[in-house]
């Protein structure tokens, strides 16, 4: 038996065991069979095990290449690097698929294996729904887009290789994470669509719901920022975040996704906000859908469409269906989700979140219309337009800045409704402190009213953060305890709330790499030769050497550039790389980069004109350091707010 | 007293906020590096002529370049542009005929969106202290 077919089998066992335990618990649940529910429950269990040997089959193509298989074919070759060939399997719309489904099927076992165990009730009408989720991708693999398809006749003996653009470290990391996150946003609706059926929408759910959300949403996250990485280090995606459509259309969920995990603190504090909430999982998954349907087929051009397919109208297709689904069920439901309570004043935390979710739906939207519109444009006035980042940064900038300083404001406030004293005392020295800021970067600097304003609010959320920090170990060092120690205690007493507040300073790191690269870069470009020397900020950079690298399926040229100081020391040596890749008639460009929290130095081999001779892009970019250690920063603060509440340090 | 306070402050934010994007939507100390984001690569997939590394990008930042130094202003350089290669060459649309609206439609939206989001909020806590 060949590879090709025992993962196509598999495939097909999978399907079926999907099909099987979506039936299973379907008539399980009508005829309250414990048996029937128990079997199709174990079918859901399984179809991890079979999409997972069907996966290893296709690396395993991959990495013995395999090249009867045509899509090992299509994205693969024998000169890549064989590092590569371990993850090949998600660089084009088949593999990819599979990918998918491997993560949906292991999000099913864990959801099954670590679900409390108050949602029983809900059980056949999760599985169901997320088998049903498995199953949509797994029949589109085997009906129209077979990851095993192979060649009858004439198998090639070499491939034709991965897209140049993909060959990079950052696809270890980026493309699995955010198609992860993308396709885990199902479970966390599920988890909701399973209660609300079942009539047990209450919260003691909701910590698992709660839970699942804020792992789907970090993994979604850290995809995103490892994205905006990749896109910083290479040229022709624009610099670490261009607004394009597929960008946008992972962004989108996850800022739905960070109003509902908001949003869903208020549920479980006070119990409002509940048919919201619900709208804002529906809202999240059906974007979720969307973006697959951008993604594979879409009707827009983007700069990196890796999983094109003929298949957007499936997609597209299931895209309505879901939303339909969403639809009917809100509102057959309606009267099982909503609540009483009322909030009680807009100078509340309730109220604050509601603020919040505002302002991260508004940008969805900005963005959403950024994208829709060209079509529209399209369609009803025959006129092609692009709407691109100038768009995106003037719309969206301002709202962005509103949202970080409700993020200042927000955490203040209390339940039910704050005293105006109690608002002095949280707020008075941060906004002194803020303002302060804003006075001295106006001064000091001749840039952008928007940059001090953007600074300001950076620095007033970060001080009332430390400030809060600063009062409550304070209160506990009260009785003797060493500061460090009740720095600790605090943050530990109170993990869910300081954990957000962690991420909430990642965000800000994020921020201020944004600010400096969109006020504060220097850019020049230059023709130069080797040995030639150039001068930008503090920095002489000067040519050491050019090398060329010839491999069967690519030319690649490094440039060796020294960078000096003021007084002429070296202080590194970087190394920059073009390479062009004659099959795809596409060159591959890697940026030279040397990082320190104050700026990044940025050197961007852009073209060879001779064999010592080139056209070097070189920026100097303030910050963005910070953008990247915003990552850690944001896991960190994940990781302590979902720390188990019985695990005390 | 806070609270009318809080309000006034957003609403100044919101002001400057716009008047901000309006008066300088990215001051960039490289006239040429704006524009170059500014327009759209004629035969690639999404990229600006900035990022682009078509012979025709380079050749359309030799125009720009050519253009600046005989003094002309971002707009004429726009314009000269937009009337060979289309309004899609543009990266966003000018504000101007139909293509205002993707402009205007959000802000309009948005703006009213918030003031009714805030009077209901208002509304409904005042209804509940009585």
């Amino acid at each position: 038996m060949t590879t090709s077919n025992l993962g196509l089998s598999f495939l097909v066992l999978t399907m079926n065991l999907s099909a099987y335990s979506i039936l299973g618990s379907i008539i399980g649940n009508k005829l309250n069979n414990d048996q029937i529910k128990l079997s199709s429950k174990n079918a859901a269990y399984c179809t991890f095990f079979t999409t997972f040997i069907s996966a290893i089959c296709l690396v395993y193509a991959f990495v013995t290449n395999d090249f009867s298989i045509k899509y090992v074919f299509n994205h693969s070759n024998l000169s890549m690097n064989p590092a590569y060939t371990w993850v090949a399997m998600y660089a084009g719309n088949e593999g990819s698929l599979l990918y998918i489904a491997l993560v949906i099927s292991l999000s099913i076992l864990l959801v099954l294996k670590f679900k409390p165990k108050d949602l029983i009730e809900s059980e056949p009408h999760l599985i169901a729904l997320m088998s049903g989720f498995l199953l949509f991708f797994i029949s589109v693999m085997v009906f129209f887009a077979n990851p095993f398809d192979t060649f009858q006749t004439n198998i090639p003996s070499d491939g034709r290789g991965m897209n140049p653009l993909l060959a990079h470290p950052g696809m270890f990391s980026h493309p699995p994470l955010l198609m992860a996150g993308l396709a885990t946003i199902s479970v966390p609706f599920s988890l909701i669509t399973s209660m609300i059926l079942t009539g047990t929408f209450r919260n003691n759910g909701l910590d698992f719901v709660r839970t699942t959300s804020l792992i789907v949403w970090s993994i979604l996250g850290v995809g995103l920022l490892l994205g905006s990485w990749w896109a910083y280090t290479i040229l022709g995606w624009g610099g670490y975040w261009v607004w394009d459509p597929i960008e946008n259309v992972g962004l989108m969920p996850w800022l739905v996704m960070t109003a509902f995990i908001h949003s869903i603190i208020v549920q479980r504090r006070r119990g409002m906000f509940r048919v919201w909430n619900v709208i804002l999982i529906f809202l999240a998954f059906v974007l979720a859908q969307f973006g697959m349907f951008i993604n594979r087929g879409g009707p827009v051009v983007s700069v990196h469409s890796f999983a094109a397919s003929t298949l957007g109208y499936i997609f597209l297709g299931f895209m309505v269906f879901s939303a339909l689904f969403c639809g009917l069920i809100f509102i057959s439901n309606y009267n099982k989700i909503y609540s009483d309570n009322k909030i009680e004043s807009v100078v509340s935390r309730e109220a604050a979140f509601l603020i919040n979710n505002f302002f991260l739906l508004a940008i969805t939207f900005v963005t959403l219309w950024g994208l829709i519109f060209p079509l529209i444009n399209e369609v009803f006035y025959n006129e092609t337009v692009t709407v691109g980042a100038p768009y995106y940064n003037a719309v969206n900038g301002p709202v962005i800045l509103l949202l970080l300083f409700i993020m200042g404001i927000g955490p203040n406030l209390s339940w039910k409704g704050t005293s105006n004293s109690n608002l002095k005392t949280n707020l008075l020295y941060p906004s002194i402190v803020a303002l302060l800021a804003f006075l001295i970067v106006s001064i000091f600097t001749s840039k952008p009213f928007m940059s001090s304003l953007a600074i300001s609010s950076i620095v007033l959320v970060l001080s009332t953060i430390l400030y809060e920090w600063f009062r409550g170990s304070r209160n506990l060092a009260r009785n003797g305890t060493h500061w460090f120690y009740a720095f600790f205690k605090l943050i530990s007493n109170n993990r869910k709330k300081y954990g957000g507040y962690v991420v909430h300073i990642s965000i800000l790191l994020v921020a201020l790499g944004v600010i400096g690269i969109n006020f504060y870069q220097i850019k020049i470009d230059k023709v130069v030769s080797v040995g030639e020397r150039i001068e930008i900020g503090n920095y002489k950079i000067e040519i050491a050497e050019i090398n060329e690298n010839n491999f069967n399926d690519r030319r690649e040229k490094v440039a060796t550039f020294l960078i000096l100081d003021s007084n002429e020391k070296i202080i590194e040596t970087l190394e920059g790389n073009n390479t062009f890749y004659p099959s795809f008639n596409m060159a591959s460009i890697r940026a030279a980069i040397k990082s320190s929290p104050i700026e990044d130095l940025y050197i961007i081999p852009s073209d060879f004109i001779d064999n010592d001779k080139m056209k070097l892009i070189i920026s100097i970019n303030p910050l963005v350091w910070w953008m990247w250690l915003g990552g850690p920063i944001f896991i960190l603060g994940t990781l302590i707010s979902l720390w188990p509440r019985n695990f005390k340090l | 007293m806070f609270i009318k306070f809080k309000f006034n402050l957003i609403t100044i934010l919101i002001t400057f906020a716009i008047i901000g994007c309006i008066t300088n939507v990215s001051e960039n100390n490289n006239r040429n590096y704006d524009l170059y984001s500014k327009i759209m690569c004629p035969v690639c997939d999404g990229q600006t002529i900035g990022e682009s590394q078509a012979s025709i990008s380079n050749d359309m930042k030799n125009i720009i370049d050519l253009q600046i130094s005989e003094g002309k202003t971002d707009s004429e350089i726009l314009l000269y542009f937009e009337e060979r290669y289309g309004t899609e060459i543009l990266a966003s649309p000018p504000s101007e005929g139909v293509n205002i609206i993707v402009w205007i439609a959000p802000i309009i939206l948005l703006t009213s969106a918030f003031i009714i989001f805030l009077s209901w909020l208002r509304h409904s806590t005042k209804r509940q202290v009585q």
